[in-house]
């Protein structure tokens, strides 16, 4: 785990309440999708670049259109982004079924099998997850600025899933 | 005007014969003329309510590219209707329903099924969107208002599948559905023959066949549009069952015909 995704995770972590996870960790995952588009993005138009990227309206589709993000993850990440707003927008509003879509998403990104879960979803888990690999991945695409091939050569994912569940209970 | 819930199962059903399509042609044909179309698809599944408000609304192929290259040439024509909007728009509120006239129109769940109903395309067409942030509760109560629709000629229509695992599908020809998709199937036809639509809008609490048969919302929401509309009195009738791929039921259901 890189030095920065443990800070992020300890930060989420040290949260008691997954609407104070949803208020911190969503902006860090929007701040990462930019990050990622100026480590993917290729250097032309170079005057254009960081405008065309700070001002682009939905950063995280665009992290999708590089496969930094693949589909199942995209959607959770989607999902999660809902949670905070309707958190805002209507405090005390349900958004339990919008846990447990994105939890299935993240799951099933992994293996397709995997269908029903040993344990509760977590919304800390799944956006202390995505923090996670996006972060581990914004690293390989600094060191080789390429399109890189999510959950190819990655470690056990289902495990680390679970594992962050357990931090966030 | 009778109200149907369809389940509309691949994209390549438009350019289909089948005893799936044939129902779907069959049913439409033993109704009224409609004045219009409220269309609810799985496939407009968006954050928020909006409603189609151009004038003809587009065709939207929302597959990859391992379909028929004819489906890609498919169009369904029909116009939209401004003054279904506003109808639809006064009886929702207090929710916001916002008019879109240029993101969306008429996706695969809806003309999958029109193709063989309506193959006309001759009866104004408007779609409503799904707003993916909001429970199954609020999706019912919604459907709920937009009732007096039917006294005023229009046929709402949801388009989904009660079960739908993509995950799980299995294209070999002829293998049967799972165990647990057709337990599921069978026990949401029960509740809808026994009108026990709290058991349907909180199906997650209906167990393991539950999850794997609904694991996430988009497909089965529609069907919650449809049950809505039931009246006392008013009993639900299957328009064709089955399955595809071993985890996606076909079935379709009227409501008050």
């Amino acid at each position: 785990m890189t030095e920065r995704a443990s800070a992020f995770i300890a930060e989420l972590a040290a949260l008691r309440t997954d609407d104070a996870r949803l208020h911190a960790g969503v902006p860090a995952l929007r701040a990462l999708y930019r990050d990622v588009l100026r480590a993917a993005a290729p250097p032309n138009p170079q005057y254009e670049r960081e405008r065309i990227i700070a001002q682009a309206p939905n950063p995280r589709e665009l992290v999708f259109l590089f496969g930094v993000l693949s589909e199942g993850e995209n959607e959770a990440a989607l999902l999660l982004e809902l949670m905070a707003d309707v958190r805002i927008t209507e405090p005390g509003a349900p958004v339990a079924h919008l846990v447990d879509e994105a939890w299935y998403y993240l799951r099933t990104s992994i293996d397709e099998h995997w269908q029903l879960d040993d344990g509760p979803p977590s919304a800390g888990g799944a956006l202390g997850y995505l923090l996670l690999v996006l972060t581990e991945r914004l690293e390989r695409l600094r060191c080789a600025p390429q399109p890189v091939a999510v959950a190819q050569g990655e470690p056990d994912r289902a495990a680390l899933l679970r594992s962050l569940r357990d931090t966030f209970e | 005007m009778p109200a149907a819930f369809f389940g509309h199962g691949s994209p390549a059903n438009t350019i289909s014969i089948n005893r799936y399509t044939r129902a779907w042609g069959n049913f439409a044909a033993t109704l009224p003329a409609p004045r219009a179309i409220l269309v609810i698809s799985a496939h407009w599944y968006v954050a928020g309510t909006r409603i189609s408000a151009a004038p003809r609304p587009p065709t939207i192929h929302d597959f990859n590219a391992h379909f028929p290259l004819p489906l890609f040439d498919f169009a369904y024509p029909a116009r939209g209707d401004a003054e279904l909007v506003d109808r639809v728009i006064d009886l929702a509120g207090p929710i916001e329903v916002e008019r879109d006239a240029t993101t969306w129109g008429i996706d695969h769940g809806a003309f999958s099924v029109l193709a063989h109903a309506f193959p006309a395309a001759d009866v104004p067409l408007v779609a409503l969107s799904i707003d993916r942030s909001k429970p199954p509760a609020f999706h019912y109560a919604l459907a709920a208002r937009l009732a007096p629709l039917r006294d005023e000629g229009i046929f709402i229509m949801g388009s989904g599948n009660v079960v739908h695992n993509l995950e799980l599908a299995d294209p070999t020809a002829g293998a049967p559905a799972y165990d647990w998709a057709r337990r599921f199937d069978e026990r949401a036809a029960n509740l809808l023959a026994m009108g026990d639509h709290e058991s349907l809008v909180n199906y997650h609490r209906l167990g393991p066949d539950a999850r794997l048969s609904v694991p996430t919302p988009d497909h089965y929401l529609p069907l919650l549009y449809a049950i809505a509309l039931q009246r006392s009195g008013e009993r639900v009738a299957a328009i064709v069952e089955g399955f595809a791929f071993r985890s996606g039921s076909m079935l379709s259901v009227s409501i008050g015909t």
